[in-house]
């Protein structure tokens, strides 16, 4: 039995990192007492796999982990089970359950979408924004432990709108590649003058039949298509 | 509280930042009302060493269950951290409410090691306090200390208004009920402070004048007023019905300890005479096993924890060991949790229960013979045979295991190169004792660690008049054991830095004329002394020089029995007399058995704490 569960991620919670949110979920499993599988072995632990990692110190309201459950639990009571362990600052949305032969969340994922806050001349963003869009190669400087490379980004940007006041960013986080959110709003502030911001991720795509959709939906409407995202 | 949005903006800049967040499972939130006295636990190390401290955690859940005090937690920042802080102009704050410490009644700081003091130091300046506490107001937090390192407390003397001395269940809760009073009557700190003097276990060091003689030695401790002659360490009395927190705070980030921890027992019987804990832990209680597996499994409930780890100084010892490992062994099973038992002796497990300790005791064999010949061992009294090590290495390599691991000092009173020879000697025969075990029982290649520290001299044991042996002499015992253990093939060597354990040697039985060093040291940078990329052991030498005093004075002298010695202003319950009589004892390589066989008269029974 096949679960997955949609999870916000905010507050002092945004700092931690993904190996200890393992950990968290880890325990917050036992005090459940959820009949989920636990792995072969010596050091016997519950498996649950994310469908993404997020950078220490950004905040979600759109995670996504799965787990084997050992017997079938119905999904109002996984969730209020799960929602009621949870530590401070996690906090359980959605439980969703996968059919057998869905893609693992990670394989699905396509793109994660980030609402950002910005703090700055609306206009001269817009322009920014469209510029970006509208042209072919955006390099950047991009530092990864310790070396700065110039690095293409368009291809990893789907899209840039703006939705109410904020900034909705719809970027590539695949296995072939993910854009962190920094990259495109330091690029905006290089080419519109530099603008506080603060960014939350808000969705977790994959690729549907009319274009990206919700990473969970997907997956577990995978028989009704009868293919395999992607 | 602080600026939280300037405490985001640095929090997103260091490492590790959620050892600065708070926010965890467990972690105590209470509404705070006028007449509350808060409290911050303040721990001199960071957030993954102090959250595994099982002291602190006992405490905090024990002062948070009394509704008119709210307790809360601070560690010592990391230096990235302790720069943000200075940057932003940001004071050390506590992780449940993000309040300033100096805003607090009563910081008080844990000292299980000598290492961590100049993070106390740290602490104290990153509040904006001053440093010594005649120079703090009656504006600023009374700062008090509890823990291992305060039954010799002379060396932080001047940094503190007072100690609390042993266990500190029940004088704690004495002395922040009295703290209420008075701040409730209008709080004057000196009749304060002259109050908490006759509270049994709290030692006010402004209440005695040091005399010292011209060779340095100290003359004489003259108590003003009603002060003690001599503090009485305190001890939990019901230890099986003393508070326990079975919902401890769960630390997202990994900790040291990072596991539910039951304690078993207190004390020890075995009377190692170079071991400080066996000495100022006594006497022995145990908790009951229905007791243990309760509380081993309400925790493991409300945590999710995957490992219990049972402590003590011996859990071996514990009577009632084979019952608690089965019960809960049988009560975890299959649920992914797993048991570790350390602190278990060499002498083998006989009766019902012997198969599945030897199970649970299969994650690792760690033996501590602690010197390298059966006559250093008698001196030590450390009661282990040659035949005990050798007959469980056979057992563990005909069950299949490959590797073993072995603790080892040098430096010890009387020690030869003989003995230090006798720790290669040892490892050899281990490795031949593999090699006679048939190759289809033993594991695959035989890897033995063996780890040497540098003893110190401690407070309160047989040795406290000991000489520690000179840096040279501690490397060329080194040097001499490395090139020893060169041709036994399979060993790994691991060796500590000599110059850490002669500060620890220093400040460990050191007296108040250390607190100019501690300054000192402090001023030049040291922090997290005990971490070997923060050690700066130059900077500690100008702190000396900077003082005026010499460190060899006392690590390196070797004391009279006649010398007042700074720390018998502290009372452990253990007579003077009877450490003298072990370390003449071992001058002899005399042992002394168990007390458990028949009372050895350490003092603890006319002190009224032992049965």
């Amino acid at each position: 039995m096949r679960m997955a569960l949609e999870f916000a991620k905010t507050g002092p919670a945004r700092y931690i990192s993904h190996l200890d949110l393992q950990r968290a979920f880890s325990r917050a499993i036992r005090r459940s007492g959820l009949p989920v599988k636990l792995s072969e072995g010596f050091n016997p632990h519950y498996v649950v796999s994310f469908a993404s990692a997020l950078a220490v110190g950004m905040e979600s309201v759109a995670e996504c982990v799965e787990m084997v459950l050992s017997q079938d639990v119905a999904l109002d009571e996984f969730l209020l089970r799960i929602a009621k362990v949870l530590p401070p600052g996690l906090e359980a949305r959605r439980a969703v359950r996968l059919p057998q032969n869905a893609p693992k969340l990670m394989a699905a994922l396509r793109f994660a979408e980030y609402t950002v806050e910005v703090n700055g001349d609306r206009e001269a963003i817009s322009r920014a924004v469209q510029s970006m869009l509208a042209e072919t190669q955006v390099m950047v400087d991009k530092t990864a432990k310790g070396v700065t490379k110039r690095v293409d980004i368009r291809g990893m940007i789907g899209d840039i709108s703006w939705r109410d006041d904020k900034l909705v960013l719809r970027l590539a986080s695949a296995q072939e590649g993910t854009l962190r959110p920094e990259l495109v709003m330091d690029e905006l502030c290089h080419r519109a003058g530099r603008f506080s911001w603060r960014a939350v991720r808000t969705a977790l795509l994959a690729d549907g039949p009319d274009g990206p959709m919700d990473l969970l939906d997907r997956c577990r409407n995978v028989n009704d298509t009868g293919r395999k995202p992607r | 509280m602080i600026d939280t949005n300037r405490l985001d903006d640095i929090l997103s800049r260091v490492s590790k930042p959620a050892r600065y967040t708070g926010g965890e499972l467990g972690e105590i939130k209470k509404d705070i009302h006028t007449g509350m006295t808060r409290f911050a636990f303040c721990f001199p190390d960071v957030y993954e060493v102090g959250m595994s401290h099982l002291g602190t955690s006992i405490l905090y859940h024990l002062l948070n269950t009394l509704p008119d005090v709210y307790a809360e937690r601070c560690f010592a920042p990391w230096p990235d951290m302790e720069q943000a802080l200075r940057e932003a102009g940001l004071p050390l704050y506590s992780l449940e409410t993000k309040t300033p410490l100096s805003e607090f009644d009563i910081l008080g700081f844990s000292l299980s090691y000598e290492m961590s003091y100049t993070n106390v130091l740290s602490m104290l300046a990153l509040a904006g306090m001053p440093l010594r506490a005649a120079d703090r107001g009656e504006g600023f937090p009374l700062v008090i200390a509890g823990g291992g390192c305060t039954v010799n407390p002379e060396p932080v003397a001047d940094f503190f208004d007072l100690f609390v001395i042993g266990e500190g269940e029940e004088v704690l809760v004495e002395l922040i009920e009295l703290y209420r009073q008075h701040k409730q009557a209008g709080m004057n700190r000196p009749a304060f402070l002259r109050a908490a003097a006759g509270i049994e276990g709290i030692y006010v060091p402004s209440l005695y004048d040091v005399t010292y003689n011209a060779d340095g030695t100290v003359a004489a401790y003259t108590p003003k007023g009603n002060a003690p002659a001599a503090v009485r360490k305190r001890i939990v009395t019901d230890f099986d019905a003393s508070f326990y927190p079975t919902s401890p705070i769960v630390p997202y980030l990994g900790v040291v300890h990072d596991r539910v921890t039951v304690e078993v027992m207190r004390g020890c019987t075995r009377g190692c005479r170079f071991c400080q804990a066996g000495f100022i832990c006594r006497p022995v209680r145990e908790r009951s096993a229905d007791t243990l597996i309760r509380q081993a499994q309400e925790a493991v409930k409300n945590t999710g924890h995957e490992e219990v780890s049972m402590c003590s100084l011996s859990t071996g010892d514990y009577s009632e060991i084979g019952r608690l490992v089965c019960t809960l062994s049988d009560a975890f099973a299959g649920s992914g949790v797993s048991l570790a038992v350390p602190s278990l002796r060499l002498d083998s497990f006989e009766g019902e229960y012997a198969a599945k300790l030897r199970e649970v005791r299969n994650t690792g064999l760690t033996f501590a013979p602690e010197a390298g010949t059966q006559r250093l061992r008698d001196i030590i009294n450390k009661n282990i045979t040659e035949d005990d090590i050798f007959r469980a290495a056979r057992e563990a390599f005909e069950a299949g295991q490959n590797s073993m691991k072995l603790y080892f000092m040098i430096g010890l009173p009387d020690e030869t190169m003989e003995d230090v020879l006798g720790i290669a000697d040892l490892a050899a025969r281990l490795r031949d004792i593999y090699y006679q075990v048939p190759k289809e029982k033993r594991g695959p290649g035989f890897k033995l660690t063996v780890s040497v520290a540098c003893f110190v001299p401690k407070p309160h044991t047989p040795f406290q008049w000991a000489a520690q042996d000179s840096l040279e002499a501690l490397a060329e015992k080194q040097r001499r054991l490395k090139d020893a253990l060169r041709p036994v093939k399979g060993v790994k060597y691991n060796y500590h830095d000599a110059r850490t354990s002669f500060l620890e040697a220093v400040f460990a039985r050191g007296d108040r004329r250390l607190s100019a060093v501690l300054e000192a040291a402090y001023k030049a940078g040291c922090r997290f002394d005990s971490w070997l990329e923060m050690f700066d052991f130059d900077k500690w030498q100008a702190a000396f020089a900077a003082a005026g005093i010499d460190p060899g004075f006392y690590a390196a002298r070797e004391r009279q029995y006649s010398e007042t010695l700074p720390w018998d202003i502290i009372d452990i319950g253990v007579d003077k007399s009877y450490l003298w009589r072990e370390k003449q004892r071992s001058e002899q390589a005399a042992t002394t058995p168990d007390c458990r066989q028949g009372c050895t008269g350490c003092g603890l029974t006319k002190a009224g704490l032992c049965p």
